[in-house]
């Protein structure tokens, strides 16, 4: 519990005021994501990994007079983004090859690969009638037509109780798409995060949250919003690791402050695992089981280095079929390095699918198998941020090079590796530009495809 | 991060708080979908143990009836007698699914060194030693989405290449070769010490030949591995072109009702249907070809109490009556009708009648049975089959 809050709620109340007309005027560009609480995300051109204090602490200050600088929230937020873009896929925007008819036309491709946002939907999933078994991204069927798109209508909104250590928060997306052929315009609305926190002992970095939320596993579910991501596609293994689930999870760190050190573990038990959505329903249990993830991870900061270490883990029955025998395990490693302006990242992934019974369900529909699948690989990331006075806040060339290997019990492995290059620029600290090009490769087991994504993206947030 | 260590991460967690959720003890029914293809029929043959056992097939497949064991250690393909259209047939059965609502086609490349649309065979790509190219296909048998039932292609090499180098249908895509889809064939995978019986193959009860075009080969490609497989024949399914699914259509298992109202097979000759049930479609069998058969369900068909299976050796004298009509009493071998046996005192038993065999109320075909039985006692099952008919109309299927 925040004690001055507490002892003087009519000056915090006042404090909250300013505060809100402060951050109105300034337009700062600011989307929470609910795991960083109050302060406010530094720009992200500064830290590519903006949300990288995963669970940032209340921040208690003593007595009335608050230390210069401190950014005061009012209880309640509305925070958001419009994500604006303009995409150009290869071939006819999908990984499948012309003339291929074996069935299910996504086990022998990657479907993900043409992905053309920061939701990591594809230009298109169109298999011209092929059978597919439900491991299918979200498309904005463009195909391979060049278009303009508007990627996401984010709204958050957030609030901090007064007098009691809870804080709930909301995000909303809307998503404007054409349907497809025939199937006319639609808007879905995500409900991407709702939960609420507690603060259980005052003074500790000790959360427990409810609700649906981010994952706890890895580290590039933090950049699942337009504005945190340093670029704009995820990357070929965001899929796994970055969908947002229903259930409780519990935050802890503890700082080592003579060793300039910090010890955190996020633990989770939701109703699935962190697949995207497209994958796997999240608003209900299939098994009645839940899934354990969690993420141990150590930090280095210091005055002019920082370095994250993490290893996540997950286990517990698929959420996209009714067996509870059906079982999945996933373990990844990832690390972080961010040194004067230069910022280095990257994941391991791996995971491992059993069989499933009773038909596959996903967030998308239902399949007829839930097969036994296998995936694992990795991503790194280079980011180095050039920062200015002025309008132009900040120029982030970057660079990731990733390589998945993934196979479905029975069909050939497929390998796959995709470059990335783009650049950012940040204007007035609220708006957004984003370019970049995405080569993918078809290494072994899946055809060769042209299926090569150009895209863009401007962000602007309130 | 090693993988030990991650897995010790992973098990800690989960030992954690699944011992604090608990009440997780598995309720659920597995149903989740099962293929036995050759390979595993072999060794459910070896271990003694049926396939595909279902809630409504409880008894599951004995892979006694589908294999024949050697004592060597080989097996062949047995040849199932049963009836379709009120007439002896004859059918194999290399693949059972359990579970699957739907199967579907899977592409099989033939290589070809130029394209001849009216005669795409005559160009048959070569190996170093003379022989057709094995075929290609993608989709193997460790995989649930595997099939038998195939939609052939022809797929055009380059000119100069080496068709033995082509051994995956990768290869054809990566080369994007042209490619011109031919019809729907019905080829099995196969271990290679199970082969096809020694020719001549015929049907069990009349002792004469089933269809030519059941052959063997030794060498078909998938993933570049060599695979052995049977030709059970072309054109002999149906399917959509959208979503490429398979038309099934039933194969009737007759039964009585147990003393607890389940099913209870009599173990008599299966009946092929010619369409969905109660369709009441007219067989499709142009020139004494069926265009059907090769992917089936399972449904039992429950007679009443009164139903047997017709034995010859059991009934001479009413073996006697079918010669002196000029029948082969062997055609009759098996066929169940619904008065055959005699219950209560006011029972017929039409075998013993000297009217035979017209005093039977024969289920013999889908017409007969649906007909017969009703709505109420056809019970579909969740087993179905690769079952390509190999004698139909009571004879030999001819030409492919």
């Amino acid at each position: 519990m925040n004690r001055w809050r507490c002892r003087h709620p009519r000056l915090a109340l006042l404090l909250a005021a300013l505060a809100a007309a402060r951050a109105a005027g300034s337009g700062q560009a600011r989307a929470d994501t609910g795991a960083a609480a109050t302060a406010p995300p530094p720009p992200p051109a500064r830290d590519p990994d903006p949300n990288a204090d995963e669970e940032d602490p209340e921040r208690e200050t003593e007595g009335f007079v608050l230390p210069p600088g401190t950014n005061i929230v009012p209880p309640l937020t509305l925070n958001g983004y419009v994500d604006f873009g303009f995409a150009d896929a290869g071939g006819n925007g999908t990984s499948f090859p012309p003339g291929d008819n074996r069935v299910p036309a996504d086990y022998g491709v990657d479907t993900f690969a043409p992905a053309v946002n920061s939701r990591g939907d594809v230009a298109s999933i169109d298999t011209d009638g092929r059978v597919t078994n439900g491991f299918l991204p979200r498309s904005v069927n463009i195909a391979g037509r060049p278009s303009f798109l508007l990627n996401v209508v984010n709204q958050d909104l957030r609030y901090q109780a007064q007098n009691v250590p809870v804080m709930a928060f909301v995000r909303l997306q809307l998503l404007p798409r054409w349907g497809g052929d025939g199937q006319g315009n639609v808007t879905p609305v995500f409900v991407e995060q709702a939960f609420g926190r507690v603060t259980i002992i005052e003074g500790r970095e000790l959360f427990l949250s409810g609700g649906k939320f981010d994952s706890v596993f890895g580290i590039e579910y933090l950049e699942n919003s337009s504005v945190f991501r340093t670029g704009i596609t995820p990357s070929l293994f965001a899929r796994y690791t970055t969908g947002t689930a229903l259930g409780v999870k519990a935050f802890y760190r503890q700082q080592i402050p003579v060793m300039w050190s910090a010890l955190s573990l996020n633990v989770a038990a939701t109703n699935g695992s962190n697949f995207v959505e497209a994958l796997q329903p999240t608003d209900a249990s299939l098994t009645g089981v839940p899934v354990v993830s969690g993420r141990l991870g150590y930090e280095l900061n210091l005055p002019s280095v920082q370095v994250k270490l993490g290893g996540s883990a997950l286990k517990g029955t698929r959420n996209d079929q009714f067996s509870r025998q059906g079982l999945i395990e996933m373990f990844g490693a990832d690390a972080r390095i961010t040194v004067a302006g230069l910022s280095l990242s990257g994941e391991y992934v791996y995971v491992d699918e059993e069989e499933g019974a009773g038909g596959k369900q996903t967030g998308a529909g239902g399949y007829p198998i839930a097969s036994e699948f296998y995936a694992k690989g990795f991503w790194a990331q280079a980011a180095y941020a050039l920062t200015f006075n002025g309008p132009l806040r900040a120029i982030t060339p970057y660079a990731r090079y990733e390589r998945r290997n993934a196979w479905f019990e029975g069909f050939r492995p497929i390998t796959v590796a995709r470059v990335t290059a783009g650049l950012r620029v940040e204007l007035w600290g609220s708006l957004i530009l984003k370019g970049e090009f995405l080569f993918n490769q078809e290494l072994a087991g899946a055809p060769s495809v042209e299926n090569n994504v150009i895209t863009s993206s401007v962000v602007y947030a309130w | 991060m090693g993988r030990s260590t991650a897995r010790a991460v992973t098990l800690l967690i989960s030992g954690v708080l699944l011992s604090g959720i608990g009440g997780c003890a598995d309720t659920s029914v597995d149903e989740r979908p099962g293929l036995w293809t050759l390979f595993d029929i072999r060794d459910a043959l070896n271990a003694g143990t049926p396939v595909a056992v279902t809630p409504r097939y409880p008894t599951g497949i004995n892979p006694l009836e589908i294999l024949t064991p050697a004592a060597d250690g080989t097996a062949t393909l047995s040849v199932l007698p049963a009836f379709s259209e009120g007439q002896p047939a004859a059918y194999v059965m290399p693949e059972v699914w359990a579970h699957f609502d739907e199967v579907w086609i899977q592409p099989w490349y033939v290589l070809l060194t130029a394209w001849d649309g009216k005669s795409p065979n005559q160009n048959r790509a070569k190996t170093s030693d003379g022989v057709n190219a094995p075929p290609v296909f993608d989709v193997g048998p460790r995989s649930l989405f595997y099939s038998p039932l195939w939609l052939r292609y022809y797929a055009v090499l380059p000119e100069g290449a080496d068709a033995g180098e082509y051994t995956s249908a990768e290869r054809i895509f990566d080369e994007q070769l042209a490619v011109y889809p031919n019809v729907a064939w019905t080829y099995s995978v196969r271990p290679p010490d199970v082969r096809l019986p020694a020719a001549p193959i015929v049907h069990p009860y009349l002792q004469t030949p089933v269809a030519s075009f059941l052959t063997e080969a030794s060498t078909s490609w998938v993933d570049d591995e060599s695979i052995a497989y049977f030709d059970e024949g072309s054109a002999n399914f149906t399917f959509r072109w959208e979503g490429l699914v398979v038309d099934e259509v039933p194969l009737y298992e007759l039964a009585r009702r147990g003393p607890d109202g389940a099913p209870l097979a009599l173990g008599a000759p299966r009946v092929m249907g010619s369409g969905p049930p109660f369709a009441r479609r007219p067989a499709d069998a142009p020139n004494g070809r069926p265009r059907f058969g090769a992917y089936s369900r399972i449904y039992f068909a429950v007679a009443p109490a009164t139903a047997a299976a017709f034995d010859p050796d059991a009934y001479p004298d009413a073996a006697a009556l079918l010669t002196a009509q000029g029948l082969n009493p062997q055609s009759y071998r098996g066929r169940v009708a619904t008065n055959g046996m005699k219950v209560s005192d006011t029972d017929v038993a039409c075998f013993a009648a000297t009217d035979f065999p017209a005093s039977c109320t024969w289920l013999d075909s889908q017409a007969r049975i649906e007909d017969s039985l009703g709505t109420v006692n056809i019970l579909p099952t969740e087993v179905t089959a690769c079952s390509p008919l190999v004698f139909y109309a009571g004879k030999g299927i001819g030409g492919r």
